[in-house]
């Protein structure tokens, strides 16, 4: 991790996002599943349900929000390590793969807990490209400071 | 003494936006020993930065030739140059060089997370040495935003030498310090020359600092 | 003014993703507050309305569905209402049933409701024009039954117009004289879910008397039955028609009384109000808590851009006017789409011709969601408070210093 751009307040920051994210989705998701026996409530949470992707991917503008701030954040120190031999090449490389695994805990999380509550697993597999694709965007974000 | 950078620019083109590109550098050629202390010096947007860039072989985005120490940079790839950056080639760049988030040490000892564990030739007593002749043993706990303006120049010329490399770019390193901490970072760069023949080339607006070196070379506007 | 442009252009909208995720955040809490709003709003109109039709000494019938099977039949049913008709008072109502009828050339499915005349007295129907309903009349082969139809329907079946229709609750076709029309815009809250109202735009009010009731078939006469009210009764004759129903059908009603009702609806609402609003307040806190990290991040990328801005004379008082004006922009485009969603929402309802669904409203929407879009504007002035005040913390806490430039 010495020369991960990621310290652990960045680690954490983003895991709490990708936990409220996927939280959510879960939520929305088995909404139905709940019987609370007041069909006000049934009602008020089955639009919640109805809009439930439209909501998530809404909601995971945060992710994007992390990312953009975070590249935006690190260029000065991305420019410093590859003043000292570092290549903007490994750095995207380092910079997707710590990504993708702190993506990838986060979702085989919920996933576990959906097999434990014998829920329906996988169906947040949508959002989990999504996040894939926002890491990939982001990345392009890096060449602007590849130079002084 | 021989060439350790022979370079011929025939063109650079700068551009921030395709519609605003600029012409930089033209029928350039420079040639520089080793041990030599050159500086550079011109107004600004001549491309004084844009050729520390190129030497440095953070850019490559030229029409020309740069050969250095003997080997043609432009066949090289980005992890060989990366290479050569870790071990030959120090920079010396303004104080805000440095990572904000890490500490003045981890700063300064930013380029041994990039050396071959068969290739350890850090040596903790020399490094105690140089720590303690550049003065910032009181800091190197610090953060960046916790030193002074000095402090921090120090810190990156202390990062600039660790790896005591053969050539040193510095760039205004010496803008944004008052006269005792300029001629301290001065005598410490010219020091690194006389002890490890360091080829010193140094981009300044100050023609005091540019007058220490060597050689002086003056880069006008293309016309 | 000058300035504020200044921000707008220059460094809020350089940095469109942090723009972009608070309009999608606020847009999320304000979708979340006015569609918990909505269904609370209209659930109190609901329980309102409901309780209305609940005088004093009455009692109101509701189904304990069990496992028994029933034994219905038209003519144990007709024995029941015989037995209503001689000792009691009673409201009845069937509503649901869809028929098929032209309108502007085109067969539409609008919905006709059955209610008898204390029914009638007891929702307090307005109209905007003709008679009232006149419940004196014989059904036979050739009479003209008298309706109120919605006004919408009055355009192409106007007073005095008659309709022919076929309908599952009797044998044969019947023809319907326009008599008089529904006030604009007038509801029936449905029973089963008190928070959703049906709006009778599009609809029939069918007129049921003793003459009818002989003449309907079993599905009129059964759905009749679950929706009894017995007036000026107590608790012990309510009880026997009960047993009646029970006995003759297999069904078991049982009949509340105002009190009674009044302490469930109550209860009820109070339940729905406490889950509604645990359920807000932990996406309220998250949201909040996303949307002041993502001020803190603000603050951190345009740090520079304050900084400049402050050194070169931009006051924190100028500065908080200008966040405050920005902030309000964005809201107000949130709070614009959430009125454009329910707007599209409202304006389906008559593309589709669900009837129910198809209001006038002032610019196509409900009292109640305009009442809801009040309490979205309330929600985001202390919203937007609360993260130009945290962003002003934040700016604050930076030294204004060359060194925050450098």
């Amino acid at each position: 991790m010495k020369q991960s751009l990621f310290r652990k307040k960045d680690v954490i920051e983003l895991c709490i996002l990708y936990i409220v994210c996927f939280m959510l989705e879960f939520m929305l998701e088995n909404i139905k599943n709940i019987k609370i026996n007041i069909e006000i409530v049934e009602y008020f949470l089955s639009g919640f349900a109805r809009y439930k992707i439209p909501i998530v991917l809404l909601f995971s503008i945060v992710v994007v929000v992390y990312h953009y701030q975070f590249v935006f954040r690190k260029k000065k120190e991305i420019y410093c390590r590859i003043l000292v031999g570092d290549t903007l090449q490994d750095i995207k490389k380092r910079y997707i793969l710590e990504n993708v695994t702190i993506l990838l805990l986060n979702y085989l999380l919920f996933n576990v807990i959906s097999i434990y509550l014998d829920i329906d697993v996988f169906k947040n597999s949508y959002l989990f490209f999504c996040f894939l694709m926002y890491i990939l965007v982001s990345t392009s974000g890096m060449k602007n400071y590849e130079s002084i | 003494m021989k060439n350790i950078i022979e370079i011929n620019i025939n063109e650079k083109v700068y551009s921030k936006k395709k519609e605003e590109s600029l012409s930089i550098l033209n029928k350039f050629n420079l040639e520089v020993k080793e041990g030599e202390k050159l500086s550079i010096v011109g107004e600004s947007g001549v491309g004084k930065t844009s050729l520390l860039n190129i030497l440095g072989l953070i850019d490559s985005d030229f029409d020309g030739t740069y050969r250095l120490f003997g080997e043609d940079t432009l066949k090289l790839n980005e992890k060989e140059k990366a290479k050569l950056r870790n071990k030959k080639i120090g920079f010396a760049l303004q104080e805000s060089a440095l990572i904000d988030s890490l500490s003045i040490e981890e700063n300064i000892k930013l380029p041994l997370m990039y050396i071959d564990s068969k290739d350890q030739s850090f040596d903790q007593k020399e490094y105690n040495e140089m720590i303690h002749t550049i003065g910032i043993e009181s800091i190197l706990k610090k953060k960046p935003n916790q030193c002074s303006g000095g402090q921090r120049s120090r810190a990156v010329f202390a990062r600039s030498i660790i790896m005591k490399p053969n050539i040193i770019l510095s760039d205004e390193p010496t803008s944004s310090l008052d006269v005792e901490n300029k001629e301290k970072i001065m005598n410490l760069l010219f020091k690194m020359n006389e002890k490890y023949n360091t080829t010193i080339i140094t981009v300044t607006h100050d023609l005091e600092v540019a007058n220490q070196h060597d050689r002086v070379i003056r880069l006008e506007r293309s016309k | 003014m000058r300035a504020f442009k200044f921000f707008v252009n220059k460094i809020f909208l350089r940095k469109i993703v942090l723009c972009i995720s608070v309009i999608f955040l606020m847009l999320f809490v304000n979708y979340t507050v006015f569609s918990s709003s909505r269904t609370l709003i209209s659930s109190y109109q609901g329980s309102k309305q409901m309780q209305s039709m609940n005088p004093e000494n009455s009692y109101v019938g509701m189904e304990n569905v069990s496992d028994d099977e029933q034994d219905i039949s038209e003519e144990k049913v007709q024995e029941v209402y015989k037995y209503l008709e001689k000792n009691c008072q009673y409201s009845m109502y069937h509503e649901g049933e869809m028929i098929h009828i032209p309108i502007n050339n085109e067969i539409t499915e609008i919905p006709i409701t059955y209610i008898n005349e204390e029914y009638y007295k007891l929702s307090n129907i307005e109209l905007s024009k003709g008679k009232k309903l006149n419940f004196d009349f014989k059904f036979s082969k050739n009479a003209e039954i008298p309706v109120l139809v919605g006004n919408e329907l009055a355009k192409d079946y106007p007073i005095g117009s008659k309709i022919k229709i076929k309908t599952g609750s009797f044998d044969k076709k019947i023809v319907l004289k326009v008599s008089g029309v529904l006030k604009k815009d007038f509801c029936y809250t449905n029973n089963r879910l008190f928070c959703s109202q049906e709006y009778q735009n599009f609809s029939i009010i069918f007129p049921v008397n003793r003459s009818v009731i002989k003449n309907a078939n079993l599905d009129l006469l059964e759905n009749g039955l679950y929706n009894l009210i017995i007036l000026n009764t107590n608790k012990e004759s309510a009880n026997k028609v009960s047993k009646v129903i029970k006995d003759k059908l297999n069904i078991n009603i049982e009949f509340m009384s105002r009190e009674q009702n009044k302490a469930f609806f109550d209860d009820y609402l109070y339940s729905a109000i406490r889950f509604i609003g645990i359920i807000v307040g932990i996406i309220l806190l998250i949201t909040m808590s996303i949307s002041i990290w993502n001020v803190i991040v603000s603050v951190r990328l345009m740090k520079k851009d304050f900084t400049i801005s402050l050194l070169t004379g931009l006051s924190y008082s100028k500065l908080r006017k200008i966040l405050y004006s920005f902030y309000t922009l964005m809201f107000s485009a949130d709070t614009m789409i959430v009125f454009l969603i329910i707007f599209f929402d409202r304006k389906r309802a008559w593309h589709e011709k669900n009837s129910y669904g198809c209001i006038y409203g002032v610019l196509g929407l409900a009292d109640k969601d305009w009442m809801a879009l009040l309490i979205v504007i309330v929600v985001d002035v202390i919203v937007g408070t609360i993260l130009v005040e945290s962003m002003m913390y934040k700016i604050k806490k930076i030294p204004i210093s060359l060194g925050v430039l450098q």
